[in-house]
This record gives C-alpha cells, sequence and structure tokens, in this order.
C-alpha cells in the first residue's frame, strides 16, 4: 500500500478521533508540517542520504540500546488496516507505523518536540491526545497498547552532536492507556454514526 | 536636606550679558564664505567669541544646577546603601540556585550513564518487549526534577591558543554581524608603530579639524 493509498484508504484513524477532542489543528499546523518533514528525513532515507539533522538523530537513536533494539531489523513508514470489533461495531480501522519491529513485537512513533525531559513529554503526549494513537495502533497492529513507544526527539537531539541521551523514550502507563480506550469508545458511541456512512460508502467503494 | 535652591534666572541674565549678545551680534554680520586673509581671521574671532560665549554659559550652569547634582548624589548615595546588600543577595541567591541545578544535572547524568549501562547489559541478555518495556519504565522513573528558568547564553573567549583572526571576521561578516568602525578606529595608528605603509582595501586619508584659539 502506497502513502496515497494510505490516505485515501476508508478506514478510521487515529488522527480523526484525536481531533475530535484536541479541536482545530490549525494553530498547530506549522509544527505539524515540521515535525511531518523530519519523519520523511529520518524514516524514508537511508542514512547515508540522510541530511544533517536527521543523521544525528539517527545516531543518537543507535547510541542507545532502547533506542538500538526498537531500530534493529524494524520497518519504517508501515500502513496497516484492520477490522476492529467495538462496542458490537465492526469498524474498518487504519494506521501509519512509524516504525514496527515485529521480531520484538512493538510499534513506535517518532514525535518531534520542545519538551526537555521525559516528564514534560509524557505531558505533551497527553495533552495533545496522543495517547489516543498510542491505542488505536496497537489495536489495529493487534498487540498491546504497552507495546507502543514514543521516541522523543527534541532540539538538542537534532543540534548536531550524537547524544544518546538526548533521545527520550516513552510508553504510557496502565491508566493513561484506559483513559484512551474510554476517550475512543466515547468517540466511536458519539460520533460513529456520523462518520461511518462516510467512511464505509468509501470502503464500498474501495472494494 | 529637604529643599534646594536652583537659581535659573541667573543663567537666563548670562545668556543676555554683554558677552554672549556681543557673540551673537558678531555671528550675525559673520561672512557665510571665506576668501580672503582677513575674512579667515574675522571668522576666527568670531568663533572665539561664540566658543567664550558657550564657555560662560556652561560654566555659570554648572554653577546654578550644582546644588542639584549634589542633592542627587546625595539621594543616589542613600539609594546604593539600601540596595547594595539587596544585590549583594540576589547574586549569592542566584549563584547558590545555579550550584544547586549544576549538582542536578551531574546526578542526572549519572544516572542517564547508569540506564544506558543497565540497558545494555539487559538487552545484551534479552532483546524482548518486556524487556524494553521495562527499560523504558525506568528510563522515566530516574528522572530528577531540573530546576527551571535557567537562561543560557552561548559567549565565546579566547581558550589561550592561537586565534584564526581572519576566521573570526570572515564568520562575522557572512552573519552581517561585522562593523568595520572596530578595526579601523586604531588601525592609523598601528600601522605607523609597525611601520606597515599599506594594506589592501584600506585608505588612510586626512582628516582636518580647525581649532579656535
Amino acid at each position: 500500500m502506497t502513502r496515497e493509498d494510505y490516505i485515501y484508504y476508508p478506514a478510521l484513524s487515529a488522527s480523526r478521533i484525536k481531533q475530535y477532542y484536541s479541536g482545530d489543528l490549525t494553530r498547530i499546523h506549522g509544527a505539524l508540517n515540521k515535525g511531518a518533514s523530519f519523519h520523511q528525513r529520518l524514516l524514508e532515507v537511508s542514512p547515508s542520504m540522510m541530511d544533517k539533522e536527521a543523521k544525528s538523530v539517527y545516531s543518537s537513536i543507535l547510541a542507545s540500546p532502547i533506542g538500538k533494539a526498537i531500530f534493529s531489523d524494524a520497518s519504517f513508514e508501515v500502513p496497516q488496516v484492520s477490522q476492529l470489533s467495538l462496542l458490537g461495531r465492526v469498524i474498518p480501522a487504519k494506521a501509519m507505523h512509524d516504525i514496527k519491529n515485529d521480531k520484538v513485537g512493538i510499534i513506535a512513533d517518532v514525535k518531534t518536540t520542545s519538551c526537555k525531559n521525559i516528564l514534560d513529554f509524557k505531558d505533551d503526549m497527553m495533552a495533545h491526545y496522543n495517547h489516543i494513537q498510542a491505542v488505536w495502533f496497537s489495536m489495529v497492529a493487534g498487540i498491546s497498547p504497552d507495546k507502543f513507544y514514543y521516541i522523543g526527539v527534541n532540539i538538542k537531539a537534532r543540534n548536531g552532536i550524537v547524544d544518546p541521551n538526548a533521545i527520550m523514550y516513552y510508553r504510557h502507563t496502565d491508566a493513561e492507556i484506559e483513559i484512551a480506550k474510554t476517550l475512543i469508545n466515547q468517540y466511536i458511541s458519539t460520533q460513529w454514526e456520523q462518520v461511518e456512512q462516510a467512511v464505509c460508502n468509501r470502503f464500498k467503494e474501495a472494494q | 536636606m529637604n529643599e534646594i535652591q536652583i537659581l535659573s534666572d541667573k543663567l537666563t541674565e548670562i545668556v543676555n550679558s554683554d558677552q554672549v549678545l556681543i557673540a551673537h551680534k558678531y555671528i550675525a554680520s559673520s561672512t557665510d564664505l571665506v576668501t580672503s586673509q582677513l575674512q579667515h581671521d574675522e571668522v576666527g574671532y568670531t568663533a572665539k567669541l561664540a566658543n567664550d560665549a558657550i564657555r560662560l554659559i556652561e560654566n555659570h550652569r554648572k554653577e546654578i544646577t550644582k546644588p542639584l547634582d549634589d542633592a542627587k548624589k546625595h539621594i543616589m548615595n542613600i539609594e546604593k546603601d539600601a540596595i547594595a546588600p539587596l544585590q549583594e543577595y540576589v547574586a549569592k541567591a542566584k549563584a547558590m540556585m545555579l550550584g544547586y541545578a549544576k549538582e542536578q544535572k551531574v546526578k542526572q547524568d549519572q544516572a542517564n550513564e547508569l540506564m544506558q549501562q543497565n540497558a545494555a547489559k539487559a538487552l545484551s541478555q534479552e532483546t524482548s518487549a518486556d524487556v524494553l518495556g521495562s527499560l523504558i519504565d525506568q528510563s522515566v522513573s530516574i528522572i530528577i526534577e531540573q530546576p527551571k528558568n535557567i537562561r543560557t547564553t552561548i559567549k565565546a573567549k579566547q581558550d589561550g591558543t592561537f586565534v584564526d583572526w581572519a576566521e573570526v571576521v570572515e564568520v562575522l561578516i557572512l552573519a552581517d554581524k561585522f562593523d568595520p568602525e572596530w578595526l579601523l578606529k586604531g588601525l592609523p595608528e598601528a600601522m605607523r608603530k609597525v611601520g606597515c605603509e599599506r594594506i589592501k582595501g584600506i585608505e588612510l586619508y586626512e582628516q582636518q579639524t580647525q581649532v579656535i584659539r
């Protein structure tokens, strides 16, 4: 499945659910575009062809045993679709995993951030409803949400100096996962009727 | 000292004194162009009268405002005495807070280093989601709260080795942060001292200033 196929694939994505809770994202459009560009430069370019910023982050990730274990033998930018059974409904769902490591059985998502430590990063992930993404992606991948990891990349990690401690790793706690599940269920029970027709019509057309 | 008396009328008297008025009278009838030695001498004399008048007004202004200056000095001394211990404490507090922040940073760096070692050891034995997840949780648990509100600015200083000043200047020029006046100000004197007659792109020129005596 190409990126374009994925974008137009008629299924419910985490970003649609997140947007319902976070509202208009126009104010952070610039940051989102920069983040998307960085993802492309880090995950879709071979290390020898990476620019200085991406290479610095890539090297810092590999310099950390945790980062190395996540990246080794992993696939990058992996689109995945699935049929989820939620609240008695069958929901066509999709997710684009930044990193999928089937050997270890985890998925990971790279987040560019202005946070300087993991505690702030964790709060930031919750504030932007990324715990919804963590749970949704896990459901689509058929793994437990505690096997969804964030790789937090802040400015320090992108300044050209290789430093394994400049990369932050985080996974949600059970309590945070429960909150995300509640939000997803709430979305499905209140919003799915409205979005189902649009999504399913496209799904039927696609089939 | 609660009240001060400023005799501003006295300055008005000086401004309208014979000496100042005569200077104005000479200026009013002075030529706009010097084409002869006589005109040169006349203009020089008028400029001297103007200079003397300026000095007269300035001296009286200083004399009149002296009580004001003395009062300001006295008030500033009171202010200085009051502020000094407070400033001293603020400086000491900042130093103590920065010292604590540095200690916390060292502790965090040590914890991070230990974490990296533990992670390497654990993952060399088993690379599984459970081990990875546990290590990620540990990396959160070792976070030591770091003091906030520390402003970090990058400054440059000489490190005692040879400085490539040409590169320094080149970098400043490229960043459009180079002011040539920094280097040109003392250059003629420096060139004379070292016996350097010419530098490419630099022109030594004479700038003349008329002295009024």
